[in-house]
């Protein structure tokens, strides 16, 4: 029991410093995060707990550039794509095209 | 293969949604679904092919185990559904989060909830085959991206190009891609029970 309760404050720990991250780049940015954030960022948590790190699910490689906020959403994946990789991330911009 | 036959009974299998009844229970993302739906054309050939291996085997049952969120399942998943559709395969949709067990039994490189998953199984529930998550070109694309991505920052006008041919490449390739990967690999399998 003690163990699992551990576990659950950790993990809401992480939860917690992501979706800070996240929401602090969003507003940075103009970005927005999905409406299905909450079950997105589980996911990428239990990324953290497999692999050390908070990597995104969608993208095949472990690098540092893969790390959410990934380097390409930095670099303007979501003006390209209209969202991130795993959909996290969105444009609140309509495609004008 | 996965041993299946603990957890995929019959009476599980049957538990699923079916295509229509999944759909009409998704809130947010049903848009992507008809958008992705809407562009696929399953060609007479392809068809042809999916119908004769479900014949071949006497039936066909596939679960497909998902995420509502996933771009992957939303592109992937329609194209499940048509060819379940046109070759009288019995699909089945399983929310991966709700059903850990079915999961686990198609973990991504040994540990990684990859979705989606499309396992095959013959009428009597044996596994035949499953794919994971995205056509490999798909993956290719992710790959690339991130390395032009990774060495700059494109200036508005570049990143508008790169919109533009972006979703031109992806918009009909890697759907058809997945047919491709698709009749791979039931290919194969036709060959191993032959």
């Amino acid at each position: 029991m003690a163990k699992n309760n551990a576990s659950k404050i950790k993990t809401d720990s992480d939860i917690k410093i992501l979706k800070d991250r996240i929401t602090t780049f969003c507003a940075q940015t103009g970005y927005q995060l999905s409406p299905q954030a909450d079950a997105i960022i589980n996911d990428i948590v239990n990324m953290k707990r497999l692999t050390g790190d908070y990597f995104c699910p969608c993208q095949p490689q472990r690098l540092p550039e893969t790390v959410c906020v990934c380097q390409a959403v930095r670099n303007g994946l979501v003006k390209i794509l209209g969202a991130c990789f795993c959909n996290l991330i969105i444009s609140n911009i309509k495609d004008e095209e | 293969m996965p041993d299946t036959s603990k957890v995929i009974t019959s009476q599980r299998f049957s538990q699923g949604f079916t295509y229509e009844s999944y759909l009409a229970q998704v809130s947010g993302n049903r848009e992507n679904y008809q958008q992705n739906d809407a562009a696929f054309k399953l060609s007479p050939e392809d068809a042809k092919f999916f119908k004769d291996f479900v014949k071949r085997l006497g039936g066909v049952k596939v679960l497909a185990i998902l995420e509502d969120w996933c771009p992957d399942v939303h592109r992937g998943l329609p194209i499940l559904a048509r060819i379940a559709q046109a070759s009288g395969m019995e699909l089945r949709v399983f929310y991966r989060d709700k059903n850990p067990d079915i999961i686990n039994l198609y973990l991504n490189q040994g540990k990684f909830q990859s979705i989606p998953v499309f396992a095959f199984f013959n009428k009597d529930l044996k596994p035949l085959c499953h794919w994971i998550e995205r056509p490999e070109v798909a993956t290719r694309f992710t790959e690339q991206v991130l390395a032009e991505l990774t060495k700059k920052q494109l200036s508005e006008e570049e990143l508008r190009q790169e919109r533009r041919k972006r979703n031109a490449a992806m918009s009909d390739s890697w759907r058809q891609e997945t047919v491709k990967e698709l009749k791979e690999l039931l290919a194969k399998t036709t060959a191993k029970i032959s």
